[in-house]
C-alpha cells in the first residue's frame, strides 16, 4: 500500500493566510459596518441638533446683527438681541455636549448667511466628524 | 500459523494534532458566534433608535403644527378682537354650551394663543399625568373656511371683528367667514392604553358630538417620557424675544385687562424625551438632560433615551 502523504508546513502554512486573510476582510467589513451604524446615528442628531439650534436663534432674529455688536444705550433692542442670542448658543452647546460625544457646537454668519457647524468624536472609529447647516437670513 | 502482520503506517492524524485542530477551530467558532451576537445586539440597537427617532419626530410634528398656528383668527386678525373668550371676570361670557369634562377657561382663554403649565391640573379635566412634565395647550381657527355645523365650536370672523359660536346658525354679518376653533392640550402620562409599560404624548381637544362639543383624549405617540416647553417672550413691545420663560412663569399668566407688564409670547421651544420600548441595554448609562427648568439624570435602568428639541415661530403673534 501506498504510504499516505500529509501536507507539508509550506501548504498548511498557506492555507491559513488564505483563511487569515479571509477572516480578516469579514472583521474589517463587520466592525467598518457597525462604525458606520454609530456614524449614522450621531449623524442623524447632529443634524437635529443643527436645525434646532438654527430655529431658535432665528426666532431671535437676531443674526443680521455683527457679531462684535455692543450694548449701547442707543441700541437697547440690539443689547437685547445679542444676549438672546449668547444665551441659544449656550443653550445649544449645552444639548450638543449631552448627546453628542465629545460634541461641539460652531457658529459663523454674515449679513446673508448663518452656518452652524455640530462635530462630535466617534466613540468607535476615534474619528472626529462633523455636520454643516447652512441657512439664508 | 503465520504472525500478526503489521499494518501498513496509515496517515492519519495524531491525538496532539487533533486537539490543537479542535482548539483553533473552537477558537474561530467562538469570535464568529461573538461578532454575530455582538451584529444583532447593535442591530437591535440601531432599530430601537430608529423607532425612538420616529416617535420622537411624529410628537415634534403635531406640537409644531399646532404651535405655529396658534393665535390665527382668520380676517379677525386678533385674538381680543374675538367675543366670547374669557375675560378676567367672566369664563363664558357668551354662556357658550361646553362639554364640562375640562373648566371653560380651557376653551376660552383666547388672549392665550400659547399657554405651558408645569402639569395640566389648571385644565381642570383631571387627567393623569406624570410628574414633572410640562403642559402644553394652544389655541387658533382652523385656516380652512367651512359651514356652519351644529355641535362644533366654530368661530365667526369678519375683517377685524368675530366671535365664538356652537349653535351652527350663521350670524347676520354680511361678510361673515367660518373656521372650525381648535384647542388643543398637550400632556405625558405615564402608561400607554395600547402598551401600558411605556410612557405616552397625549393631547385634548376640542372635537363635535351630536349633543354640542365634547372633548377628545387621545394618544399621540408612545415613548415620550417628558416634554418641557420654553417661551421665548418679549417683554418690551418691540416684537423681538429678549425673556426665555419656562413653563408656569406667572409673568405670562397675566391678563392684558390685568393692566400688569404683560410678557408677549413670540416663539416656544419644545423638548422630549424618548424612551426605548424594552430595557434590553442594562449597560448603557445616559448623559444627564438638561431641558428648559429640567435637569435630570436617568437611573440606569436600561432603556435608551434620546431628546429632541424643536423651536416654533409664532407666526400670529403681534409684531
Amino acid at each position: 500500500m501506498r504510504l499516505a502523504r500529509g501536507f507539508t508546513l509550506v501548504e498548511v502554512l498557506a492555507a491559513l493566510a488564505i483563511v487569515g486573510i479571509g477572516l480578516t476582510g469579514n472583521y474589517l467589513a463587520f466592525s467598518r459596518s457597525l462604525q458606520l451604524q454609530h456614524h449614522g446615528i450621531y449623524q442623524s442628531r447632529a443634524t437635529a441638533l443643527a436645525s434646532s439650534t438654527a430655529e431658535s436663534l432665528l426666532a431671535g432674529r437676531t443674526m443680521q446683527l455683527a457679531d462684535d455688536l455692543a450694548c449701547t444705550e442707543g441700541s437697547l433692542a440690539a443689547c437685547a438681541a445679542s444676549s438672546w442670542r449668547d444665551a441659544r448658543i449656550q443653550d445649544a452647546r449645552r444639548e450638543v455636549a449631552g448627546q453628542l460625544p465629545n460634541g461641539a457646537i460652531g457658529l459663523r454668519h454674515d449679513t446673508h448667511r448663518l452656518t452652524i457647524t455640530v462635530s462630535w468624536r466617534d466613540t468607535l472609529s476615534l474619528l472626529r466628524s462633523e455636520h454643516a447647516l447652512e441657512v439664508a437670513l | 500459523m503465520i504472525g500478526r502482520q503489521r499494518q501498513p503506517h496509515a496517515g492519519g492524524v495524531t491525538l496532539i494534532e487533533l486537539l490543537i485542530s479542535m482548539t483553533i477551530g473552537l477558537l474561530v467558532l467562538a469570535a464568529i458566534v461573538h461578532a454575530l451576537t455582538l451584529s444583532s445586539r447593535y442591530l437591535r440597537r440601531a432599530e430601537a433608535l430608529a423607532l425612538m427617532q420616529e416617535q420622537a419626530d411624529v410628537a415634534m410634528r403635531y406640537l409644531y403644527d399646532d404651535l405655529t398656528l396658534s393665535g390665527h383668527w382668520g380676517v379677525a386678525g386678533r385674538s381680543e378682537n374675538i367675543s366670547g373668550g374669557a375675560r378676567s371676570s367672566n369664563d363664558n361670557p357668551d354662556g357658550l354650551a361646553l362639554p364640562t369634562r375640562c373648566t371653560p377657561r380651557f376653551v376660552t382663554e383666547l388672549q392665550q394663543p400659547v399657554m405651558a403649565f408645569e402639569n395640566p391640573s389648571p385644565w381642570g379635566c383631571s387627567l393623569e399625568a406624570v410628574a414633572g412634565a410640562d403642559a402644553l395647550v394652544t389655541r387658533y381657527a382652523q385656516p380652512a373656511l367651512v359651514d356652519p355645523q351644529p355641535g362644533r365650536l366654530q368661530v365667526e370672523v369678519t375683517p377685524g371683528a368675530g366671535r365664538l359660536t356652537a349653535s351652527g346658525v350663521p350670524g347676520a354679518a354680511a361678510l361673515q367667514q367660518r373656521h372650525d376653533y381648535r384647542v388643543a392640550g398637550y400632556y405625558v402620562a405615564a402608561r400607554s392604553n395600547l402598551f401600558p409599560e411605556q410612557p405616552v404624548l397625549r393631547r385634548i381637544t376640542l372635537g363635535a358630538g351630536t349633543a354640542g362639543p365634547r372633548f377628545v383624549d387621545e394618544e399621540i405617540t408612545q415613548g415620550i417620557e417628558t416634554l418641557q416647553v420654553r417661551i421665548a417672550a418679549d417683554s418690551n413691545g418691540d416684537g423681538v424675544p429678549d425673556a426665555m420663560l419656562d413653563a408656569g412663569d406667572p409673568r405670562l399668566q397675566l391678563r392684558a385687562t390685568d393692566g400688569g407688564h404683560r410678557y408677549q409670547a413670540m416663539a416656544v421651544t419644545v423638548s422630549i424625551i424618548v424612551r426605548s420600548a424594552e430595557p434590553n441595554w442594562p449597560n448603557e448609562t445616559s448623559a444627564a438632560f438638561e431641558l428648559a427648568d429640567l435637569h435630570w439624570q436617568p437611573p440606569a435602568d436600561g432603556y435608551l433615551r434620546a431628546s429632541a428639541s424643536r423651536t416654533a415661530m409664532l407666526r400670529n403673534a403681534p409684531r
